[in-house]
């Protein structure tokens, strides 16, 4: 049984008139499980998710097993496809959690000691940091997996 | 459960808590000979110190969230209470062994703490086992340390000191951070 599903993309939302209980701007994201950490794709990027049950003509997509990429076994779940202008690309994660309203001002840029200076394979693939709750979750920018792919 | 409960780490005592206070709002008591007021902490059975000037909050230590391929020095990231703090590895910095980690984990049978710092670009926090004492150090009584202590350790120190549980390491932060 073909069991995909399509996941809307609220994207940004512009405010005007802030006030100073204003959440300003908010993105919609995608939040996931991969490699034993909570992480989240900006949902206006996300495309397709497919199921692992999935079958469809071509066989299972050519993405990239997130979890074996920065080295945390392998990933079980669906797969995500993402796009971006005219780049696309595909992931598989674990497990879908949900998606979720986020404000832009409660992202927190990742603490230089995991940014670029210190990167190696799988650390620069973040960008921010934000919080559902009380657990942390790891903002992603799937397009520099690519880069490293085509690289 | 009652054995979760049970492997709680004892809390923070209260005179620790309003020491780190104090020592935030810049207040300060009269000291005997200018006496610097240090937070004690264990890495399982050794016993550290930093200045409480350094300090922003003690809490226990819950929500790790462990970083694929971070560095080995960097823990993962803590929300404490909606601020993102990077947690750093004590024990992974000062190259205390797994093995040890793991003897001294039944040992303490607690989950540990995290010292939230100031006085960094970003908010940094320093994982510790158990909190010991706060103790009023005399500058005049810190020594260099131990010449038998391995040079890629000792670089993190400023010095050492007696105290009543032994011989208390006094961290250097700034290299500490910089790992």
């Amino acid at each position: 049984m073909k069991a995909s599903s399509t996941v809307e993309a609220a994207g940004g939302r512009g405010r005007t008139g802030a006030s100073l209980t204003d959440p300003g701007p908010a993105i919609s994201l995608l939040l996931f499980e991969a490699a034993g950490c909570l992480m989240a794709l900006p949902a206006a990027e996300v495309t397709q998710v497919l199921m692992p049950d999935a079958t469809r003509p071509g066989g299972v997509p050519d993405g990239v097993d997130l979890s074996a990429y920065l080295g945390a076994g392998r990933s079980t779940g669906p797969w995500v496809t993402w796009s971006r202008g005219t780049r696309t690309g595909t992931l598989r994660i674990d497990r879908v959690v949900e998606v979720m309203s986020c404000a832009v001002r409660a992202l927190t840029p990742l603490p230089s000691r995991l940014r670029v200076e210190h990167a190696t394979l799988g650390r620069s693939v973040f960008w921010a940091a934000g919080v559902r709750g009380d657990e942390v979750f790891l903002l992603m920018d799937p397009a520099r997996i690519e880069e490293r792919r085509e690289g | 459960m009652a054995n979760d409960e049970a492997r709680q780490p004892p809390a923070v005592p209260d005179a620790i808590l309003e020491a780190i206070e104090r020592a935030r709002e810049g207040a300060s008591e009269p000291q005997a000979r200018e006496r610097v007021p240090y937070l004690g902490f264990l890495l399982g059975t050794e016993i550290y110190g930093l200045p409480l000037q350094r300090l922003k909050e003690v809490s226990r230590l819950t929500g790790l969230r462990r970083i694929p391929g971070a560095p080995p020095g960097v823990a993962g990231l803590v929300n404490l209470r909606g601020e993102i703090v990077c947690a750093l590895d004590a024990r992974a910095i000062l190259g205390l062994s797994e093995r040890n980690r793991e003897m001294d984990r039944r040992a303490s049978d607690g989950a540990g703490f995290l010292l939230a710092l100031r006085g960094f670009g970003d908010p940094l926090g320093l994982l510790v086992d158990s909190i010991a004492d706060i103790f009023a150090i005399d500058p005049d009584e810190i020594e260099p340390p131990p010449s038998t202590w391995p040079a890629g350790r000792a670089v993190y120190f400023l010095g050492t000191t007696r105290v009543a549980d032994g011989l208390m390491g006094l961290l250097d932060l700034d290299r500490l951070v910089k790992g």
